[in-house]
């Protein structure tokens, strides 16, 4: 199976979220996906319901919302990065900085959809062990490169 | 109010939620989500199906048994999100009490507008 780097593409990458709330983030992620506006609603309110499952704030900054969509038609990874800090109801009660959204159809071969989120968790574990500056990346492809090489290691 | 295929539409999410939730792998990466929170989202579940007449549900339970889904998109007006193919000229959405499958793969259509 692919790298999780593989799924990282500079359209669904952003720098310097605006958003200051949980719903906010996620309307910000979902809209760098290009899917229709309605189904865009339908994709946030999926995600909204897993969070009220318990936040997806796993803590240190790093947030890993998700959810499966009929609205999607492969999988995608999302990724932003908030330099003040979200408010995401996190496990620690910190704020977020770095969001990973990854979202999928109902079925996938191979069930991808488990396989890469395990594999963002392991990769959000590496971002933490080795204390990455993610926040002062400048760019999409900057990010991309940084979380590509740290996936190698 | 919802119309019915918005109601199957977001009856699958909930279904698929509940799926990933059990799954060892996804406890695996992001730890047991607490029983009372999944008793609530079994609830919705519940409620939901309970709006849904029992005849459409009965297809709707079938389709989740036969395919892991029962619910596609319409694509840019014409096509099925999960077969890919082409619906026949003219389709037009529902009515909000009413469902209309794909001729091909037979899931259940939501239009989007």
């Amino acid at each position: 199976m692919s790298a999780l780097s593989e799924l990282m593409n500079p359209k669904r990458v952003k720098i310097g979220l605006q958003a200051k709330d949980k719903e906010g983030v996620l309307r910000e992620l979902v809209d760098l996906l290009d899917i229709p506006e309605e189904n865009k609603e339908i994709l946030l309110e999926a995600l909204k319901r897993r969070e009220e499952l318990g936040s997806t704030g796993i803590g240190r900054g790093i947030a890993i919302p998700h959810s499966r969509s009929t609205v999607i038609d492969n999988l995608y990874l999302v990724i932003g990065v908030s330099k003040e800090g979200v408010d995401f109801d996190a496990v620690d009660g910190r704020p977020v900085h770095i969001f990973f959204l990854l979202v999928a159809p109902p079925n996938d071969p191979g069930s991808r959809y488990l396989i890469y989120l395990g594999r963002v968790a392991q990769l959000a574990k590496k971002i933490v062990e080795n204390n990455v500056d993610y926040l002062s990346v400048e760019s999409p492809e900057e990010l991309i490169e940084l979380l590509s090489s740290l996936e190698k290691e | 109010m919802d119309s019915l295929s918005k109601k199957l539409l977001v009856l699958q999410d909930i279904e698929l939620k509940l799926r990933d939730l059990r799954d060892p792998r996804y406890i695996e990466t992001f730890g047991k989500v607490d029983e009372e929170r999944i008793k609530a989202l079994e609830e919705a579940k519940k409620k939901l199906e309970a709006e849904i007449p029992k005849d459409k549900l009965n297809l709707f339970k079938s389709l989740m048994k036969m395919h892991g889904r029962a619910v596609a998109i319409v694509i840019e007006g014409d096509t099925c999100s999960n077969c890919f193919a082409k619906l026949p000229v003219g389709i037009q959405p529902p009515g909000p009490d009413e469902i209309v499958q794909c001729n091909i793969c037979g899931l259940i259509l939501y239009f989007d507008n």
